[in-house]
């Protein structure tokens, strides 16, 4: 059984159904709370005084404290965290609510093959939420003329995907693994919002998916976000390997 | 003599402590409607779900088109199409939608759709959501779902659970088509005896896990030995005669029960009314299929 009919049936279920919503709706949630930072405290944010005192703390340039501004004070890396865990909670939901798993699985398709369907459409919402949060960036950028290079924001992005690697992996084991999907959304909503604890610490920053997606933003050498990205991708390929085994040797009640 | 169609040997399956199914061997042979029968919590589901790979046995072996399912998984269940208990639906989609994401997962044409549709007469409701269909239809969707493959093999899990006597059969009517239709082998399993006896030509019994009949309606009716009802006015001298006599009986209200083991029944009245016993009935009585059920089943006691 080839790959593309399953990923193309599993993508089919969504029509009518609030994932895609949510996914585009939570940029533009963002989008909108940044935009009225800006036209509120512009002159402030970008003023000499702000920029010097963020580069003490490693974050360069103008287009450095948009990203500031984006990622931790309107909280962007909180939102990108929660909506790949809602996003993996209704993808595995839609599979539990009427118990369609049996149905599935009694068909002749490989059991890893369903799960990496399920995994890739948790990662296209991770990769659109991204890339919609780089765009609007952009546009932020322009809108209330930030002068800077579009690179260090394209890094951003780079470092994003990379991060949430792991948090996709991590949340789509989590809400296939728990037949309760509360349960499932109590763990992601309880990781996004303890990224800020967990980030305390060098090494719980490193091994808690949620945490590393907090480490995305380049701030001084930027060797803080580089071992951020190199953990989501490891804790990305463990998870995903760890929830393939499990879902292979799953009986399906 | 047909082909077997599907066979397994000493299959069990063990939850923890629990032991679900004890070492049962199925065989079903091609081309026939199979009831599987036994109260609720026998362990029907549970081998079900064994014969299409969802849980994996604890021991045994399941051979299915002669060939054995853990070595052939996949080319073995692309013969089969399967409804285990409730059907299975997207609530947010269509019964097209819902079948074109089956069609899809298979790679099959759309045609089969429109002609499935038909089959389970749910054209009419196609493009209704799934959510927003009764117990009936859902149940004829399901259906849709497991025939759309065309398989020879149909395995539908309790198809008319919850339904009403209407519902109960439409269905019904719809399953004795298929093998005509379609000249597929259905396994059908249920906890109703009557209606597993309208369906099937080839019956198994379960309980607790462990299989306690198997084969065709007429030799199970052929399981039920006769019994002599017996009345008369003197209760006690029957039963002294029958003792002297040593007859096996029972005692239900007024009447006694004997089984006569092999003796003509001629020879048991004529000892009855020789010893002055004054009888007022005397009559065979075959035990009905619920009856027989209810034996094998101990009371077709649910767990």
């Amino acid at each position: 059984m080839r790959f593309m009919p399953i990923l193309k049936s599993e993508l089919m279920k969504y029509k009518r159904s609030v994932l895609w919503k949510g996914v585009f709706f939570i940029p533009v949630l963002s989008f909108l709370l940044l935009f009225m930072d800006l036209h509120f405290r512009c002159s402030f944010l970008m003023s000499d005084n702000h920029i010097k005192y963020l580069a003490q703390i490693g974050i360069y340039g103008k287009t450095g404290a948009l990203l500031y501004e984006s990622h931790l004070a309107t909280l962007w890396c909180i939102l990108l965290n929660l909506s790949i865990v809602v996003v993996a909670v209704i993808v595995n939901y839609t599979e539990y609510s009427e118990n369609t798993w049996k149905q599935i699985i009694a068909r002749p398709v490989e059991r890893k093959k369903v799960y990496l369907s399920k995994w890739i459409v948790v990662l296209i919402a991770a990769v659109i939420l991204v890339i919609l949060n780089g765009i609007f960036l952009m546009i932020i950028k322009s809108l209330f003329h930030i002068d800077g290079s579009c690179a260090v924001i394209f890094k951003y992005i780079g470092m994003e995907l990379c991060t949430t690697l792991g948090v996709v992996s991590f949340q789509q084991f989590i809400s296939c693994y728990m037949k309760n999907s509360l349960a499932s959304a109590a763990v992601g909503f309880a990781g996004s919002i303890g990224a800020y604890m967990f980030a305390q610490s060098k090494l719980l920053s490193y091994i808690v998916p949620y945490a590393n997606v907090l480490l995305a933003l380049p701030s001084g050498d930027s060797k803080d976000a580089y071992t951020a990205a190199f953990f989501g991708i490891v804790s990305g390929i463990i998870w995903l390997v760890i929830g393939i085994l499990e879902f292979n040797k799953r009986d399906i009640k | 003599m047909s082909e077997e169609i599907l066979e397994t040997k000493n299959l069990t399956k063990n939850f923890k402590d629990f032991k679900a199914v004890r070492g049962i061997d199925l065989s079903i042979k091609k081309g026939r409607v199979y009831g599987f029968l036994g109260p609720n919590g026998a362990g029907k589901s549970t081998t079900i779900r064994m014969l299409l790979g969802l849980i994996k046995p604890t021991r045994g072996q399941v051979k299915i088109f002669g060939k054995d399912l853990r070595k052939n998984r996949m080319s073995i269940l692309k013969k089969i199409g399967s409804m285990v208990e409730a059907p299975s639906y997207y609530g947010n989609l269509t019964a097209y939608e819902n079948l074109q994401v089956t069609a899809e997962l298979l790679e099959l044409d759309r045609k089969y759709i429109d002609e499935v549709l038909e089959v389970v007469k749910l054209t009419e409701w196609k493009d209704r959501q799934a959510s927003k269909f009764s117990l009936g239809m859902k149940q004829r969707l399901g259906i849709a779902q497991a025939l759309i493959s065309k398989p020879e093999l149909l395995i539908l899990d309790e198809p008319t659970n919850g339904l009403d006597p209407s519902g109960i059969h439409e269905i019904r009517g719809l399953i004795k088509e298929l093998p005509k239709l379609y000249n597929m082998t259905v396994i059908i399993s249920s906890h109703n005896l009557s209606e597993i006896e309208l369906i099937a030509d080839d019956i198994g019994i379960i309980n607790r896990g462990k299989m306690l009949f198997q084969g065709t309606l007429e030799e199970l009716h052929s399981k039920s030995k006769s019994e002599i009802c017996i009345e008369s006015k003197d209760l006690k001298k029957i039963k002294d005669t029958l003792d002297n006599c040593g007859y096996k009986y029972k005692v239900k209200d007024k009447d006694i029960f004997l089984k006569p083991e092999g003796r003509e029944l001629d020879e048991i009245l004529k000892q009855l009314i020789l010893s002055g016993n004054k009888v007022f009935k005397f009559v065979e009585v075959q035990k009905s299929l619920e009856e027989i059920f209810l034996d094998l089943t101990e009371g077709g006691e649910n767990i």
